[in-house]
């Protein structure tokens, strides 16, 4: 990969596309230019593979024990959402629709092959309430059962910082999806 | 105490709806996507020489240099443009006439000649008195008084105007005076108004004098040979 051998970024994109484009659809919810955002996440990998090599504990799949290269595409990955989140932010801001958009439910009435009854969407719509940094934080951490210290390594924050942004998300989204929490246990059990 | 994801059930919640994003198993067509557009822009962009992406931002950034060279110049230019020549118009009996250079004006025997510039200054010819303008420029112009009197107001004072009376030249910039040339006696007036006049020729020496506003000195040029 080093020595740009065409070969290996295509390899490295087969091995991990899968679970980048998952995680994409994770945080960012659904996202029209899905395909253009992977290829951009691969690109960044590329771009910084000179500095692919050290051990790292995060690796993709949410669990320690990844390997550094995996590190590398889970650094870029949330980088590149917090890019998206950032300009939605921005052209909500500057008064456009920004992610409602695209949105499916944005006609409202709600999707019509959602099986979570609406959970989703009320999921995505508290997410939209957090800034572009606490919604990483809060993926990471609900989605994928990430620890504070792996969610610091993967978006290259300070621990401090990570707990944080992690309880400002979880105060806010808490209020926002306690309804659908309860319905989720109910379901559950 | 800091809350945990699991405290409020968020933990449960999350990892459902991200189970439904799998169950949903719509991204194999943006992954075949992406691989495309992966392998167009960055496998293929290593073999390139130049990457699409690099001769697009170097056309842009060329582009934006011209415009700011092209701006620059404008503002340059704009600094230091003016008019290639004032235009002179003369006012006689109430009717304008358009002088050009080498045009003598003779002011009628009872009534005065106003002679304005496209820069706002203005030399009014008395009555009785003839004069020539000799030159325009970008900077002034000079007129050259063969008897009688003129008075001139100079508006700005990026512009020099000279008016040549016998042997002398009256040089005035933003300012007001008059210039009584009388051939007859070979004697010249003036008076300054207003701002300065700079006189420079033979009747007063090698160094040009200068006159301020309250001066009226008189030349008396008995040499000059005219």
């Amino acid at each position: 990969l080093r020595r740009g051998h065409p070969g290996a970024a295509l390899l490295l994109f087969d091995r991990h596309a899968d679970l980048v484009a998952s995680w994409l659809q994770r945080i960012l919810g659904d996202e029209p230019a899905l395909a253009s955002v992977v290829a951009v996440v691969f690109r960044r990998v590329l771009r910084g593979r000179a500095k692919i090599g050290v051990p790292a504990e995060v690796g993709l799949g949410g669990g320690p024990g990844g390997n550094s290269l995996g590190a590398a595409v889970m650094r870029a990955t949330t980088t590149e959402a917090a890019r998206i989140l950032r300009r939605r932010l921005w052209r909500r801001r500057l008064g456009a629709p920004g992610r409602l958009l695209f949105s499916p439910w944005a006609s409202g009435g709600g999707r019509r092959d959602d099986p979570s009854g609406g959970a989703e969407e009320t999921f995505y719509r508290a997410l939209d309430r957090l800034s572009p940094e606490q919604r990483l934080a809060f993926c990471l951490a609900t989605m994928g059962d990430f620890s504070d210290r792996q969610i610091a390594d993967t978006c290259g924050w300070s621990l401090a910082k990570t707990r944080a942004r992690l309880q400002s998300a979880i105060s806010v989204a808490s209020d926002l999806l306690e309804p659908q929490c309860l319905d989720n246990r109910m379901t559950s059990a | 105490v800091p809350r945990q994801p699991d405290d409020v059930g968020l933990k449960g919640l999350g990892q459902r709806i991200a189970s439904l994003h799998e169950a949903r198993g719509r991204r194999r067509e943006a992954l075949a996507a992406a691989r495309a557009a992966f392998i167009d822009e960055a496998v293929f962009a290593e073999t390139r020489r130049f990457s699409r992406a690099g001769v697009v931002r170097g056309a842009l950034g060329l582009v934006v240099l011209f415009a700011l060279v092209g701006a620059a110049f404008v503002i340059w230019h704009g600094k230091r443009w003016r008019p290639p020549s004032f235009v002179a118009n003369a006012a006689v009996s109430g009717q304008a006439v358009a002088v050009t250079v080498g045009r003598w004006l003779s002011a009628p025997e009872m009534e005065d000649v106003i002679l304005s510039f496209s820069d706002g200054s203005r030399f009014t010819l008395r009555a009785g008195a003839r004069a020539r303008l000799s030159a325009l420029s970008r900077v002034g112009g000079r007129l050259t008084l063969e008897r009688g009197e003129i008075q001139g107001q100079v508006a700005t004072k990026d512009a020099t105007w000279t008016v040549q009376a016998g042997p002398l030249d009256f040089a005035f910039s933003e300012g007001a005076a008059s210039v009584v040339w009388d051939p007859a006696v070979d004697r010249v007036a003036l008076e300054v108004t207003q701002g300065r006049v700079i006189v420079s020729g033979a009747c007063v020496g090698r160094e040009p004098a200068t006159y301020v506003q309250g001066m009226h000195p008189f030349f008396d040029c008995p040499d000059a040979g005219l």
